[in-house]
This record gives structure tokens, sequence and C-alpha cells, in this order.
């Protein structure tokens, strides 16, 4: 198996598909058995996917980027830019399914039914593939899970990161080979011939403060131990959104060191947690938040400095390597999952982030997204959703 | 802060290599339970219900059948755990190609696979798990079943894949030794057929040589006198036997330039209408080549016998010594 990369950051969608098509081609030797294309929302999803339906391949998967994408080359998070990742695996299997979310079925059978659709494309019918890749538009995405595992049991890995825009302004978009959403899931299904592992964190460490959602709505978190939720939080930060407790308003860039962490298990008594990223707060003292949260849910906060935000991916990339107990020859590529709330934190400093990624992966070559939402499979084994996480996932040459 | 989540990950990273080391203990002292048992096993016919049975407890299977593939290709069950798994034939189609090529394959739902048709019709059975166990002598597929949907997943299949990564080898030595056996089997047996074919000819060989000795000692041509022959016949006497009498005593007449035979038939056993058609027809030949011929020692049931012919002209004696007087007399 073979994988690499390719970018291009020309203000012409079809240009920079097509050249960078052909640099992807050149570098694997051949056509891609699967292709997982990321750009920003400055590239128009429907010339994108007219120029991605030119191409010799039929496994095709994409999503939007907030600001940009990332490889080894360097983060390019302004302008319009484009990146593909390649697999050449003429011993492997790969297919994609979509389906909008809006269709009418709940989503976790629409994910279901994409996830069918997908494995059928790889003409695979009835057989458990080694992963599955999701895309989503933010919303649904633990009852995507839900669906695929519905199918698969939830012994399969379930990675893939929600699709972005720039300003939380609903732009993002999902694409395939044959169609364009802005609210659909989408679903590969990869039967690699080589080894695929994947290393899903949260890297932020627990504090001592914790309490119990008392109320709570979908995304909408109302009361912790029967107080507005925005007050309480406010106070467990000393602050955070103090500004914006009367008029409410977006809080994302002031809560991201401070998101609040659920339990989900523990590593020989070591815990682990997924994030919950307070979004947006609403005068009535309620708060928005990228994932699902449910009465009865504990909560904890957590906490992260700058320093662990830059150096936290090349832990996890090193991570996802030793899972796979790979040397650094053996890597063939990576995908990285990296929330675009953390990205914004420390989008200055995205070098250090490459590096650290660049050396966690041995060189071998990754594509970076930043999403809103991320999924991925923790080291206990369970798939979920959550919010300033990182996920690599690592392609084995065999 | 940063420090704090390093020493938090470095916690986990330890306590999760700890619990992978373990894990990986308890596999592999699985895996080598089971290849002990397959390498003591004293052919693979009685190694494929043992490898069932521990591969059954390994992947976590409900049932299992082992399927090797016949010279027309089909997969046919050879050995199961399970009645309703016997007499499963499947024919490999790209699922089982890839799995006897040696990448296992969980399947999530039998019904959705249409390789599998024949046990998604089988009762209460969901999902499965195909692991190819080929050797260098066959061809063979584990099918292992769930009556649960999904019961499988890429922990099994890695699993599966690490178990026949080690127990290949062995089966492969398996398999090359029952071989040897076999050829040194079928090596000996085709020795022994061959002794015993060439003890065969030589015991046929015996028997013609004894029988021609036995044709030649049952009617003896004797040179009684010149110009006299006498033929004495012992016991009884078949057309073979007069067959060769008729040719010896022809050749004898005339080598010797004898005119009178005599044939004593005093010793003869059994003497039925048969025997009395073949004597007549020596007693005919005799004359024709101008000799004559005496009988002598006829017995009343000879008599009856070869009363039914032509015996004009025929010389009967009661006994050897009158035939002889007579003969010698002419």
């Amino acid at each position: 198996m073979r994988a690499a990369t390719a970018h291009h950051h020309d203000h012409d969608p079809a240009r920079a598909v097509r050249e960078a098509y052909a640099a992807l081609v050149r570098e694997l030797g051949g056509p891609p058995q699967w292709l997982f294309v990321q750009s920003s929302v400055r590239h128009d999803a429907g010339a994108l996917r007219q120029a991605l339906a030119d191409l010799d391949v039929a496994a095709v998967h994409g999503s939007s980027s907030c600001l940009g994408v990332m490889t080894r080359a360097g983060a390019t998070l302004d302008g319009p830019s484009l990146a593909l990742f390649g697999l050449r695996d003429g011993d492997g299997s790969f297919g994609v399914g979509a389906l909008s979310l809006g269709a009418g079925a709940s989503p976790g059978a629409t994910a279901g039914l994409a996830l069918e659709r997908a494995i059928d494309a790889a003409g695979r019918q009835g057989e458990v593939p080694a992963l599955v890749w999701l895309t989503a538009a933010p919303g649904h995405e633990e009852a995507c899970i839900a669906g695929l595992e519905a199918i698969l049991g939830p012994e399969v890995p379930v990675v893939g990161g929600s699709a972005a825009d720039d300003a939380v302004a609903g732009g993002w978009y999902q694409l395939t080979r044959d169609a364009t959403y802005t609210d659909a899931v989408v679903v590969s299904a990869l039967f690699p011939s080589g080894r695929v592992v994947s290393a899903f964190q949260s890297g932020y460490t627990p504090t001592a403060t914790h309490g119990v959602v008392t109320r709570a709505s979908g995304r909408t978190l109302i009361e912790i131990d029967g107080r507005p939720a925005a007050a309480v939080y406010n106070t467990w930060t000393g602050g955070a959104i103090e500004g914006s407790l009367r008029e409410g308003g977006s809080v994302l860039a002031s809560t991201t060191l401070s998101p609040l962490g659920r339990h989900v298990g523990e590593v020989g008594g070591v815990p682990y947690y997924r994030l919950a990223h307070p979004a947006a707060v609403h005068p009535d003292g309620s708060i928005d938040l990228f994932a699902d949260i449910a009465e009865g849910d504990e909560l904890v906060l957590m906490a992260g400095d700058i320093e662990a935000l830059l150096s936290r991916a090349g832990r996890v990339a090193a991570d996802a390597r030793a899972l796979a107990d790979l040397a650094p020859d053996d890597v063939a590529g990576a995908l990285v999952i990296f929330c675009a709330g953390c990205m914004l934190t420390v989008r200055d400093r995205m070098d250090r982030v490459v590096a650290g990624l660049d050396e966690g992966l041995g060189g071998a070559p990754f594509l970076g997204c930043f999403t809103f939402g991320e999924q991925g499979c923790f080291v206990g084994g369970e798939n979920r959703h959550g919010n300033l996480m990182i996920s690599v996932t690592v392609f084995a040459r065999e | 802060m940063a420090a704090d989540e390093n020493i938090h990950e470095a916690l986990a990273r330890l306590e999760q290599a700890l619990i992978a080391e373990r894990r990986h203990r308890r596999e592999a002292e699985a895996m080598l339970a089971g290849l002990r048992a397959i390498a003591t096993a004293p052919s693979l016919a009685t190694t494929d219900p043992a490898l069932l049975r521990y591969l059954q407890s390994l992947l976590g299977l409900a049932a299992a059948a082992l399927l090797v593939r016949d010279p027309d290709g089909l997969l046919r069950e050879r050995a199961t755990t399970d009645p309703r798994l016997a007499g499963l034939q499947l024919t490999p189609g790209p699922l089982l190609t890839r799995v006897l090529a040696g990448q296992p394959s969980a399947i999530f739902e039998l019904s959705r696979a249409p390789e599998l048709a024949p046990l998604a019709a089988l009762p209460d059975l969901r999902s499965a798990l195909c692991v190819g166990l080929t050797t260098t002598n066959r061809a063979a597929v584990l099918i292992g079943v769930h009556p649960e949907p999904a019961a499988f997943s890429p922990r099994h299949t890695a699993l599966a894949r690490s178990f026949v990564q080690v127990a290949a080898p062995v089966l492969d030595s398996l398999a090359a030794r029952e071989d040897a056996q076999h050829r040194r089997l079928a090596e000996a047996r085709a020795d022994a057929l061959e002794r015993s074919n060439l003890a065969l000819h030589e015991q046929l060989a015996m028997i013609v040589r004894q029988q021609a000795q036995i044709q030649q000692l049952s009617a003896p041509i004797l040179r009684v006198w010149r110009g006299v022959l006498v033929v004495p016949l012992v016991g009884s006497i078949d057309d073979e036997q007069i067959a060769s009498l008729s040719e010896r005593l022809l050749q004898a007449l005339c080598d010797d330039r004898a005119r009178v035979a005599i044939l004593d038939l005093t010793g003869l056993d059994a003497v039925d209408a048969a025997t009395g058609q073949r004597l007549h027809a020596v007693i005919g030949a005799v004359r024709l080549i101008g000799a004559r011929c005496h009988i002598t020692g006829v017995r009343p049931a000879l008599a009856a016998a070869l009363a039914e012919h032509d015996v004009r002209g025929l010389s009967s004696f009661a006994t050897l010594a009158d035939g002889l007087a007579a003969a010698l007399a002419r």
C-alpha cells in the first residue's frame, strides 16, 4: 500500500484539483483507489466536485475544513486551499456512500444506509471494514456513530471530523465524486491490505472542579447542579466568559483552554475524557456546545495551555505509530483530524504543530484538516464524538 | 499545565503498554496451547477437530467448520463442531478467494454476503469469521459462526491473522510429514505387491510345468517291442490330456514306424460317455495313419460308453498281456 498527499492554492478549483491530482498520481505511481479531499470553503463545492468527477478514481470522500489544510509542507490558512490524500492499494478495497441527513430518516439510520452503500461500493458485501471514515455536517455526529455501530457493532473504529467553515456560519460542505451536500453524512468503508491504526486523544488535564448536568436539550447545556450553566462555567473558569454573560454571544476563543470533559473510560486507573467545547452563551444562561449533552452527565472542568496544544498532535502521531508498532519507514501515510478551535488558538504557530506531526510520523506524508467536531476511537475501544480532540490515523505499508 | 498533561499522558501510555503486554501474553499463551495441540497430532485428520475446538475458544466462535477445496474447486466440509454445518459446501468467489489467499474476513450479516448464502439459510446464524488455513497440500477455510449480527471485528481478524502466521509452518510441517508417511507407505505397498506378483508368477509357471509332467505321467507312451507302443491310462482323463495324448501318440507312431498301439484302460478311474467319445477319436486317428489300435482292460462301463460309437474293426482284449500277445503274434 502506498500513500501520498498533494496540495494546491490556485483560486481556480478545477485547476487546483487537476494539478494536485497529477502530482499525487506521480507520487503514487498511478491512480489511487481512495481519495480524501479537503478544501477551504473559499473553493466552490460544485466546481470542486465537477473537477473531481473527471478523475479516474471512483472512491472520493471530501469536505470543507476551517480556514485551510495542512500537510508536511505546512499549514495553509489564508486564501483558497486544497489538499488531497490518496491510497494506492491494489489488494485493498475502498468504497464511499453518502446521504443527506435531512432526507427524513433518523441521522443514525441515514448513516447506517450510507455505510451499507460504501461497503457495497467497495465490493465487500457483508464484510466488516478495518476502519470507517466519517464526515458529517455538524449536529448529529453521536447519532451517526450509533447508526454505524448498529450495523457493525462497537468494535470497528469510526474516525473522522465534522465539516467546517471559517466562521461557524453553516457554510460547510461535504462531497463525493457524484454529489455535493451541506447537510450530509459521508462514509468510507476502508479495507486496506495493510494495517490501519488510529489514536484519539483529548490531551487536556482534568481539574478538581466538577458538577452534574441537571438540565440540557440536545447540544444546549442549560443547568449545572441546578444553576444556569453559563454562570457556573464562568465561576469554574474564574471569569473566562464574564463579558458574554449578560448579552450572550460566541465564546469559542475564550473557552478553548477550558473545555468540559466527560469520563469515557480508563486505562489501568488513568481516566480519559471526551471534551465538549462551549461555543456560545445565551442571555438565558445556557451554553451551546459542539457535542450532545444529557441530563445526569458528570462534567469535569478540563485545563490545557498553548504549549500543550502545540505539542499534542506530534505526541498523538507518535502514539498512533507506537500502537501500530511501526518503524518510521513502515508508515505509508496518515490522516490528522485537528479541532478547528485548537487550530484557531495556535493559528500563528501551526508550524510547530506540523513539525511535531512530521517527527511523530517519521517523515511520512500526512493530510490534516480542521474540523467542527472530531470522531474517533479511544484507547479502550469506544467510538465517540468530541470537541477539541485530535486523531491521527496511520496507514502501514504492509 | 503542559507538564501535567505530559505526566497524565505518560501514565496512560505506560498503563496502556502494560495492558497491551498482558493481552499479548494471554494471546501468545493461547496460541502456544493451540500450536502444541496441532504439533503433537499424529495426522492432519486428527488435527482438524482439535484445531476447530481451539480456534472456537480463541476467537469466540459459537460453532466452526473446516472446509477443504476439492479438485473441482468446491469447498466441502471436512470437520465441524456443529451438526448444522455438516455437509456444508461453498463455491469460492472474490471473498473466499481472498480468504484462501490469507486475508481473514469478518462478516457482520450473513444475509448480505452472497457467497455465504448456504450459511445464511441455516437457522440462528447471523455473522461469520472466515480464516484461510491453507497448507502446501490442501486449500482450506475455517468458517466460524455466531447467532448475533456483527459478532466479529477487526480485532478478531487481526488475531486470526496472527495465529495463521505462526500456525502455518506447523501445519505445513505436519502436512509434509503426513505426505512423506503416505509416500513411504505407498512405496512399501508397491514393493510388497511386486514381490507378491513375482511369487505368483513363479507359482503359476511351476503349476504349468507340473501339469505337463502330470499329463505325461497320466498317459506315458512305452515302446515295449519293435513296432509296438503301449499307453497305460491312469486316473481320470480330460479333454486336454486326450488332446496331448493324441498328439504325442501319433508323433511316436510315426517316429518309430510302429504298427500297433495298445491303449491299456485298466487304470482308468471314471468312465463316462464323454470319455468314450474322446477315446474313440484317438483310436480313429491311429487308424488314419495306418496303424492298428488295441484296447485292453475295458471295464463294463467303458464298454457301454464305447458301444455308443462305431466299434467295428476294434480289437479289444481282456488284459494287457492278451493285447501284447496279439500284437506280437501279428
